[in-house]
């Protein structure tokens, strides 16, 4: 009794630390990671909902009730706050991540000698995932954008891979690191990892940005700009691209969900298969509002606003 | 190989891919400013390379590349 005492006040603790890490690196992100209290957001997400699907309003107080309890939670962690909890407690976050209902893994067994590119809506903890696999001893790989990872952690790329090094492979944990995303050798260094049998993580951007490497993909009755990278990867290297989706039990347990890769025909062409794979997301997002709304819901109110 | 070697069959691999005619590249170029690649055409180009000279990049090499001279060397060092 006293010994379940003890584990249950150490994991208390350890959820304090863990979470703590989040809002220290949340506060670093700003107002909209930090998370505006409850009345703004649900107004927020009340005009967010009645502007793209007005018939749903009448569920959206119950919803954002409930969500309310889950902000806290896991809105705030990203990639560098999951990468900071691994550096110095990677027990820790093994712990936490064995809470989390990992499904479809079989799929990405199945495909990994052919290579695969797990592909993860950018928005709630999906950031996380990289990290998870790798605890969960699969060899992945990530894309980092240099000037944020810098300014959320403070280590440049080539640091934060020297200390992904140290882990090593073991018999438990696979062996992680991060590409340069803006190199401009990016996508020949990716295709070489997933000739390695690494699992590539891809994740698109949240913002509204373009360049010739992009499309205009429509999401949410607005567009963002979709890399045609990800499609030249795919003819490149043949390599599956595996959705990731992500949400919550009942429980509130949450779960990733590797989905079966998707079907791309060889006629289609790199605008086709771009846009196939984005909207693929949005799809499963919608099919359950209550999920839809505990993802990070001011990210999509950044696709509406523009910013 | 010999210097002027790989750089005529550097030509024949950037034909198509640079916004320059290929013929005219010279060791002094600056790969992407010079030659115009994107990220999509230096994978394409990078790729060809690898499979016409039969040996991979390492990661880190890649890095350092800036001019033509420097992907001459060191697909010269990698070849030999």
């Amino acid at each position: 009794m006293a010994a379940d005492k003890n584990t249950s006040l150490a994991e208390g603790i350890i959820s304090r630390l863990f979470r703590l890490a989040g809002w220290v690196v949340a506060r670093k992100n700003g107002p909209l990671f930090s998370g505006v209290r409850n009345k703004a957001r649900r107004e927020a997400i009340r005009r967010f909902v009645n502007e793209n699907c007005p018939d749903q309003i009448s569920k959206i107080d119950e919803i954002t009730k409930k969500n309310d309890e889950y902000q806290d939670r896991f809105f705030s962690f990203s990639l560098a706050a999951s990468l900071a909890v691994f550096f110095n407690r990677p027990n820790t976050l093994r712990r936490l991540a064995e809470d989390i209902d990992v499904q479809g893994l079989e799929i990405l067994d199945k495909y990994r000698d052919e290579g695969v590119i797990a592909f993860g809506y950018h928005i709630g903890p999906i950031s996380v995932v990289p990290v998870m696999m790798t605890l969960l001893g699969y060899d992945t790989t990530f894309l980092l954008r240099p000037d944020t990872i810098k300014r959320d952690l403070g280590l440049t790329i080539e640091q934060i891979n020297a200390r992904l090094k140290v882990f090593g492979r073991n018999d438990e944990i696979g062996e992680i690191s991060g590409i340069d995303s803006f190199s401009s050798f990016s996508i020949v260094q990716m295709k070489k990892r997933l000739r390695k049998g690494q699992i590539l993580f891809i994740y698109p951007d949240t913002v509204h940005t373009s360049s010739a490497d992009c499309v205009a993909v429509p999401i949410f009755n607005s567009e963002i700009a979709g890399h045609l990278g990800v499609a030249k990867l795919y003819r490149m290297t043949s390599a599956k691209i595996v959705p990731i989706d992500f949400g919550w039990h009942d429980d509130g347990r949450q779960y990733f969900h590797v989905k079966p890769p998707l079907e791309i025909h060889d006629d289609l062409s790199d605008e086709q298969i771009v846009r196939r794979v984005y909207q693929g997301m949005e799809t499963r997002l919608r099919v359950d509002l209550a999920q839809w709304l505990r993802v990070r819901i001011f990210d999509l109110l950044k696709y509406q606003s523009g910013e | 190989m010999t210097n002027e070697e790989i750089i005529e069959k550097l030509k024949t691999v950037a034909a198509g891919k640079t916004v320059i005619d290929a013929q005219n590249i010279t060791t002094e170029m600056e790969v992407f400013k010079d030659l115009g690649l994107d990220s999509l055409t230096a994978a394409d180009f990078i790729i060809q390379i690898e499979d016409d000279f039969g040996f991979e990049f390492d990661e880190e090499d890649l890095a350092k590349i800036v001019k033509v001279s420097d992907l001459i060397d060191l697909i010269k060092r990698s070849t030999e």
